[in-house]
C-alpha cells in the first residue's frame, strides 16, 4: 500500500514539475512582452502612447 | 480564433473530470489483483505512462523527419514539446516501475530487455533535451535537434533487439512478465479508460507547450525587430 | 562518379595529412587508451581464470573513451584551422565530406589501436587464440560504428555550446547496441566459445553499421548547411 502510495506521488509531482515548468515559461514571457510594450511606448510618444 | 479557444476550454475541464474519474475507478473500482493485491493499482498508470511516452517518442521523429522536408518551425515545435512530455513520462513509467516491482518481485530493478530499453530511451532523449539548450541559433538548433530526434528513434528498435538477445544468453533471474496476459475485464475496462485519459492528458500538455513555444518565438522576433530599429 | 571518387581522395587526403602532420589527435588518444587500461588494472584485480570475461568490456571502454577524445576534436581543428569554410565553400557534395571524414577518423582510430591492442594482451596476459581473424573484423566493424556514429554527432555539436561535453551524451546512448555486439563478440572469441555466437554479434555489428552509415550520410548534408 505504501508502495503504490509513493508511486502516486512521484506521478503527480512529474505532472505539476512540468505545469510549472510552463507556468514559468509562461511569466517569463509575460514579462518580456511588458518590456516591448513599454519600449514601444517610449519610441513612439506622439502617436497617444499606442 | 473564438471557437479554439472554446474546445480548449472544454477540452481541459473534461480532462480534470476524466482525471478525478480514472483516480475513483483505479482506487475503488477496479477488483484486487490476488497475488500482488494493491500495488497492482500501479498498473493503471505505469502502462498508460509507457504507451504515452513512446507516443511522444514517435511525434518526436515525425516532427524531426516532417521539419527536414518543410521546414516549418509548426513540425519543430511538436518535435520539442513531444520530447520534453516524452521524457517526463519515461520518467514516470522508470521510477514508477520500480516502485511497482520492489514488492512483487523483491527488487528494484533488473536488466531486463522492456527496463533496459526504456532507461537507453529517456537516455537518448534526455541528451536530445540537453543539445537543444546548449545551441542558441533557432534555425540552426531546429535542423540539427532533428537530425538527432530520427538517428535516436532509428536506434530504439535495434536496442530493443541487441538487449534481447543480449537477456536470452543470461537469463535474468527474476520472470518479468507483464500482467496483460489474461485480464480481468473489469480490469481491462479500467485500464483502456486510463489509457484513453493519459492520451488526453497528453494532447492537452502538447497543445499548452506548443502555444507557448509560438508565443515565445513571436516574442524572440518581435524584441528582434524592436532591436533593429533603434 | 569517376569525379565523385577524386574528390573524395582529395578530402581523405588532406584530412590524414592534417592530422599525420601534427599527430594532434592520435597521440592523445592512444595515450588516453592506455591510461584507461591501467586504471582498469587497478579497478578490478581479477584472478587471471577470470580476467577472460571481463577483457571485451575493458577494451571497449578503453577503445571508445580514446576515440571519442580524437573524434570530438576532428572538426573543431579544421574549424580552427580555418579550413572548414574553404570545404564547404568547394562544390562537393556533403555526404562526401561525411565520408572524407569518417574515413580519416576511422584511420586514425586504427593506428591508435594496432598501438594499443598489444598493450591490453601484455597487461592481462592474454594467450594467443586461434580465431584472431575474426577477433579482427569485430574490431573492425565496432570501431567503423562508432565512427560513424561520432563523426555525425561531431559535426551536430559543432555549433553548440559544451560541445566537448554533448558529444558522448549523444554517441554513447546510441551506439549501445553495437557496444552489446561489440563487447560479447570480443569475449566470447578471446574466452574461446563456438564461433556461432560470435557469429550472431558480428552480423548485429554489419547491420548497425550499414543502417547508421547510411542515415549519417543521408543526414550529413542537413547538418553542415549554412
Amino acid at each position: 500500500m505504501n508502495y503504490l502510495f509513493a508511486a502516486f506521488c512521484f506521478i503527480w509531482i512529474v505532472l505539476f514539475g512540468y505545469l510549472r515548468f510552463l507556468q514559468k515559461r509562461l511569466k517569463a514571457l509575460q514579462q518580456e512582452i511588458s518590456l516591448l510594450k513599454e519600449a514601444i511606448r517610449k519610441s513612439l510618444p506622439d502617436e497617444g502612447g499606442r | 480564433m473564438k471557437n479554439r479557444s472554446f474546445i480548449w476550454t472544454v477540452l481541459s475541464y473534461s480532462l480534470l473530470i476524466a482525471m478525478l474519474i480514472d483516480l475513483y475507478l483505479v482506487l475503488l473500482v477496479a477488483p484486487t489483483e490476488r497475488t500482488m493485491g494493491d500495488v497492482q493499482r500501479i498498473f493503471y498508470f505505469h502502462v498508460p505512462s509507457a504507451w504515452v511516452a513512446f507516443l511522444a517518442f514517435f511525434t518526436v521523429f515525425f516532427g524531426s523527419v516532417a521539419y527536414i522536408a518543410t521546414r516549418n518551425v509548426r513540425y519543430d515545435r511538436q518535435a520539442i514539446a513531444s520530447a520534453e512530455i516524452g521524457v517526463a513520462f519515461c520518467t514516470i513509467v522508470l521510477v514508477t516501475g520500480p516502485i511497482w516491482a520492489r514488492p512483487v518481485w523483491g527488487i528494484w530493478w533488473t536488466w531486463d530487455p522492456r527496463l533496459t530499453s526504456t532507461l537507453v530511451l529517456w537516455l537518448i532523449y534526455a541528451s536530445y533535451l540537453l543539445l537543444r539548450g546548449f545551441i542558441e541559433d533557432p534555425g540552426r538548433r531546429a535542423i540539427l535537434s532533428a537530425v538527432v530526434g530520427i538517428v535516436g528513434f532509428v536506434d530504439v528498435p535495434i536496442v530493443y533487439m541487441s538487449i534481447r538477445w543480449w537477456r536470452t544468453q543470461h537469463p535474468s533471474p527474476v520472470f518479468a512478465g507483464g500482467a496483460e496476459s489474461g485480464l480481468d475485464p473489469d480490469m481491462k475496462i479500467v485500464f483502456f479508460f486510463s489509457l484513453a485519459v493519459f492520451m488526453l492528458l497528453y494532447a492537452v500538455l502538447q497543445g499548452l507547450s506548443i502555444q507557448i513555444k509560438r508565443v515565445e518565438s513571436d516574442v524572440v522576433e518581435l524584441s528582434r525587430r524592436a532591436a533593429e530599429k533603434e | 562518379m569517376k569525379k565523385a571518387f577524386s574528390q573524395f581522395v582529395i578530402l581523405y587526403t588532406k584530412d590524414i595529412r592534417l592530422e599525420m602532420r601534427s599527430k594532434e589527435t592520435l597521440l592523445p588518444m592512444f595515450v588516453f587508451g592506455l591510461l584507461v587500461l591501467t586504471i582498469f588494472n587497478f579497478a578490478f584485480d581479477f584472478p587471471p581464470d577470470q580476467i577472460m570475461s571481463a577483457t571485451g568490456g575493458m577494451l571497449w571502454i578503453a577503445l571508445t573513451f580514446s576515440m571519442t577524445l580524437g573524434i570530438s576534436r576532428s572538426f573543431g581543428l579544421e574549424k580552427e584551422y580555418g579550413s572548414l569554410d574553404s570545404t564547404l565553400l568547394a562544390p562537393v557534395d556533403r555526404g562526401l565530406i561525411f565520408l572524407g571524414k569518417l574515413l580519416s577518423n576511422f584511420t586514425v582510430a586504427l593506428i591508435q589501436e594496432v598501438l594499443l591492442l598489444p598493450f591490453l594482451f601484455l597487461f592481462f596476459n592474454i594467450p594467443m587464440f586461434p580465431a584472431f581473424p575474426w577477433f579482427i573484423s569485430v574490431i573492425l566493424l565496432g570501431t567503423f560504428g562508432f565512427c560513424a556514429v561520432a563523426t555525425l554527432f561531431s559535426a551536430v555539436t559543432l555549433n553548440a555550446r559544451m560541445r566537448e561535453v554533448m558529444l558522448p551524451l549523444l554517441v554513447f546512448p546510441i551506439y549501445i547496441p553495437a557496444v552489446i555486439g561489440a563487447v560479447r563478440a570480443t569475449t566470447s572469441i578471446i574466452s574461446g566459445e563456438p564461433l556461432a555466437w560470435a557469429f550472431a554479434w558480428i552480423r548485429l555489428l554489419i547491420v548497425f553499421d550499414i543502417i547508421f552509415v547510411t542515415l549519417a550520410y543521408l543526414l550529413f548534408e542537413y547538418v553542415l548547411e549554412e
